[in-house]
């Protein structure tokens, strides 16, 4: 057992904490003044309720038993109720076994998850310090709120979701992964992963192999963007394409095009690598973060590679009265997949909305091109298997 | 082909075609429209000419791809000449019977042409079917006689001649009093006298002058502008160039949308056609008036349909709008006057030349004068473009023409106008089709587009729907808008679900009042439309869903 001693349990910051487990430790302690009793009137000790509650939620959503961190209030004078405390938490640790073993978790992937968790601290800690500080000063409220349902929500968005894109990250810079391999190895549903690999899209950090149906993180650490292609070997083929080439050289350094220009290259391509934007961005003169600023926000472009199949449910008003939203409904039930994503083979991508002026044939499934007119819930399974 | 530099040449030209048309040459006329085109009419068109080829006919039937002929319901649709034969719901397997019996044998295939649901009876001329009888497609009906990709067809029917009598016989002054007389007003949604607005541009200052026609037609169930421009590209170009004329104008843009590869085909070969024939360019028919067009395509999004985002993304910008301080007619693109109109506007021009303002003003009410195109869509038996006088009653154009509910529903409501747009109740159903009539109901019109709804519809979830898909094309600038739209979703989904708190009518009708009153385009502004207009005619659908 380590003691290390601290002015007040304030100043427990969440990455000791992970890095106490990363380090191996079965158990993390931590002993406090009793609340308010503070001599300074400061109040440390509710923070560290706060980071407390906070760690023992983080660890169970990665596996660890939550027990393995306890929080007492016993103070630097209580040596009696420190020994017993201490004694206490030590038996409950040998009872839970070592760290990972004795949860039954693998250990390169507890060691996996803790470091993406210690990726996040500095954002976790802003989302704490802003969204999640409670103005209560009661244990009681600092309970009540830790499992309210709004903090649920709150560690849902503002947490979770970026542990997910924290643990994605890890793993593509291990190497190239499909969206298949990336659901098994996280536990992440192909619709979540899909998702989340857009999000990273869009800040452009992955790299797309489409032919290979292969992601890669987008920069390798100490190699220079172009290499980081040459070691992993993903590559997106449409930086090849001819065509672009050719749409590039005549708009080249003319800043007022580049919305056809990207236009062009989706029509070409079906999607925009950020590779090439980063080429468009240095041809027409136009700074990087404009044409970012465009090609997401317009639904027009794609940042990710479709599937090979693009599933797309009309969901204009006149196929909504006929029975769109059904539809669409049944195609996510059956896909797994929600609109903008791609499943786990990379064999399909949904989308929605944008009428095509064939009202006639409302509700409408049109895949690769091909419409399917009034088509029926029922009939959509058939219409979906019908594309190898 | 030499330009053609005078009207006199041009009519000399016009007749040497006529002359070289036989009127009783057979001539099989295909719908290659949208809809068509989407159950697979491009096979039926190789069936036709395989068949024609098989037997040699090549000389002795003409074949035609023409643009939509407005019965999308019975698609694929075939019209055969000169009889004008109707042959409804068309496979390629019927192909080698259609030319050897009818073609060639003269002789009718009962079972291809419209047979009346109720009654059996059978119509077998298009102007007989009940669906095209109650119309007056003074814009439409010529497109089963145009070949889009031959300005010699458009020609041939008269085309042009409004632009020479314009050009030769009339002063810009001229051209746009008789636009002014006529009444014209705006066809894509916002129904302004277009004459006024010809006149503002006029009259701003400044040399360099724009006009453009605005064929984005994003609203969802709207397919009428595609319809006429795909069908008949130099219909809409003549208008644009008199308007051109009227207003002093040497530039035109055509914005139209990226994804109907065929339109965009029809509307260059048109362009180049037009060009190569002295109809644009420099010394139009050898006068003194020049104008170029030239083409955008917008990138797919719903707002970049807006007057003032068109032209920034005609200028290559992000399709973002503006408040409208100064109006876009004084100061557009690149700051200079621009006239924007829609398609359907350009394409009514021509004839308001041709045969007059008075003539024109004989059709129609008190203030809305000539046809309009409808889009009929949703609940309705016969889906498709048609095109009434101003005046028509909703019932002619819901039964008469639409033939009523399917599967024997009531109607519940009729939608005009989109997601920007209102509902009307089935008691409204006689109101006439007029632009102020309608917007007094609280569904005015817009561009044309009529979502027919029956009984089985849930009015909560409908404008749900359309908040929906507006909160993804919102573009994100004012407050009003992105955050009202999300802030009503949230509350119609709520009382959807069942979960409606008693106070939430009243907090839906604030926010709508206040994005009414503060966004800063037509979008964040008309969003609410359909939730007030049924919460005017359908609040108890609403309270139904309210907890106790």
């Amino acid at each position: 057992m380590k003691i290390i001693r601290l002015m007040c349990t304030g100043r427990i910051d969440l990455g000791f904490i992970v890095r106490a487990f990363l380090n191996g430790t079965d158990g993390v302690f931590i002993g406090g003044c009793r609340p308010g009793e503070c001599h300074y009137l400061t109040e440390g000790n509710y923070l560290a309720l706060g980071i407390v509650l906070l760690s023992k939620k983080l660890l169970g959503h990665i596996g660890v038993n939550p027990e393995r961190l306890r929080l007492e209030w016993v103070s630097a004078a209580e040596g009696t109720r420190f020994a017993e405390v201490v004694n206490d938490f030590t038996k409950k640790l040998k009872e839970l076994g070592p760290l990972g073993k004795g949860e039954g978790l693998d250990e390169k992937g507890l060691k996996f998850n803790l470091e993406a968790l210690q990726a996040l601290v500095p954002y976790m800690k802003l989302v704490e310090r802003e969204r999640l500080r409670v103005p209560f000063k009661s244990e009681s409220e600092y309970h009540q709120f830790f499992n309210s349902e709004e903090f649920d929500r709150l560690f849902h968005e503002l947490i979770l979701d970026k542990l997910a894109m924290s643990r994605i990250m890890a793993l593509l810079r291990q190497g190239p992964v499909s969206i298949g391999e990336i659901s098994r190895i996280t536990g992440l549903s192909p619709s979540n992963v899909s998702r989340i690999l857009y999000l990273l899209a869009r800040q452009g950090l992955g790299r797309f192999d489409e032919r290979q149906n292969l992601v890669a993180a987008a920069y390798e650490e100490g190699a220079a963007p172009e290499d980081g292609e040459r070691i992993r070997g993903v590559r997106s083929d449409a930086l090849d394409n001819e065509r672009v080439d050719r749409i590039l050289a005549e708009h080249q350094g003319k800043p007022s095009s580049l919305i056809h220009v990207l236009m062009e290259i989706q029509s070409e391509l079906h999607w925009l690598p950020k590779e090439l934007l980063d080429r468009i961005s240095r041809k027409l003169d136009v700074p990087l973060s404009r044409v970012m600023q465009i090609a997401s926000f317009y639904k027009t472009f794609r940042l990710t590679p479709k599937g090979r199949h693009e599933v797309h449910v009309c969901t204009g008003a006149s196929c909504q009265v006929r029975g769109a939203s059904h539809l669409l409904d049944t195609v996510h039930d059956l896909l797994g997949i929600a609109t903008e994503e791609t499943d786990g083979d990379s064999k399909f991508t949904l989308m929605k909305g944008n009428c095509l002026g064939c009202c006639t044939l409302g509700p409408e499934i049109i895949i690769d091109g091909k419409h399917h007119p009034r088509v029926t819930p029922d009939r959509v399974e058939a219409v979906l298997k019908s594309c190898e | 082909m030499p330009k053609i530099n005078s009207p006199v040449e041009l009519e000399d030209f016009r007749k040497t075609i006529l002359s070289r048309k036989d009127p009783h040459k057979p001539c099989v006329a295909i719908c290659a429209g949208a809809a068509c085109q989407a159950i697979g009419n491009d096979e039926l068109i190789r069936a036709f000419e395989e068949e024609i080829k098989k037997r040699s006919l090549e000389h002795q039937v003409d074949l035609r791809a023409t643009g939509c002929h407005g019965f999308c319901e019975k698609g694929p649709h075939v019209v055969l000449y000169p009889e004008e034969i109707a042959y409804l719901e068309v496979r390629p397997k019927d192909v080698p019977e259609i030319v050897s019996q009818t073609v060639l044998g003269k002789k009718v295939i009962d079972r291809l042409v419209y047979t009346d649901p109720g009654t059996g009876e059978r119509a077998v001329h298009l102007s007989e079917i009940p669906f095209y009888r109650k119309q007056k497609r003074l814009l439409l009906g010529d497109n089963t006689r145009i070949d889009p990709k031959r300005i010699e067809d458009y020609l041939a029917l008269g085309g042009y001649s409004a632009l020479a009598k314009a050009l030769f016989e009339m002063t810009p002054q001229q051209v746009l009093e008789e636009i002014k007389k006529a009444d014209l007003r705006g066809r894509g949604g916002g129904g302004f006298p277009a004459g006024l607005k010809w006149e503002t541009t006029r009259n701003a200052p400044g040399d360099e002058k724009y006009v453009i026609v605005n064929a984005h037609e994003g609203e969802p169930g709207a397919y009428m502008d595609r319809a006429i421009f795909t069908g008949n590209p130099h219909l809409v170009l003549e208008g644009l160039i008199l308007g051109a004329y009227a207003i002093g104008a040497h530039q035109g843009f055509i914005y139209t949308r990226h994804d109907s590869l065929r339109l965009r085909d029809h509307i260059d070969r048109a362009l180049e056609q037009a060009r190569e024939y002295g109809f644009l360019g420099e010394h139009i028919l050898g006068s003194d008036f020049t104008f170029h067009v030239e083409v955008h395509l917008d990138v797919g999004i719903f707002v970049s349909g807006e007057s003032s985002a068109l032209m920034r993304s005609i200028e290559g910008k992000n399709p973002e709008p503006r408040p409208k301080y100064i109006r876009t007619s004084v100061s557009g693109v690149w700051n200079r006057p621009s006239n924007l109109n829609n398609v359907e506007t350009w394409a009514n021009v021509p004839q308001i030349i041709r045969k007059g303002s008075d003539w024109y003003s004989g059709i129609g009410t008190e203030r809305s004068k000539g046809t309009k195109m409808i889009s009929l869509s949703g609940h309705i038996v016969n889906t498709g473009v048609v095109e009434v006088p101003f005046g028509t009653t909703l019932r002619e154009i819901v039964y008469d023409i639409g033939g009523g509910i399917p599967h024997g529903k009531k109607l519940k409501a009729l939608h005009f106008g989109g997601a920007m747009g209102g509902s009307i109740p089935e008691s409204l159903i006689d109101t006439p089709l007029d632009f102020d009539a309608l917007s007094r109901a609280g569904a005015p019109l817009g561009a044309g587009a009529l979502l027919v709804m029956d009984e089985d519809t849930n009015m909560v979830e409908a404008v749900r729907f359309f908040l929906e898909f507006l909160t993804n094309e919102s573009c994100g600038k004012c407050v009003p808008c992105r955050e009202g739209i999300r802030q009503l979703l949230k509350i119609l989904a709520r009382i959807r679900d069942g979960k409606g708190k008693k106070t939430d009518i009243a907090l839906l009708e604030e926010i709508a009042e206040v994005m009414g009153a503060a966004s800063l385009c037509a979008l964040g502004k008309t969003a609410c439309d359909p939730l007030k207009s049924s919460l005017r005619y359908f609040r108890e659908e609403y309270e139904a869903k309210l907890q106790p």
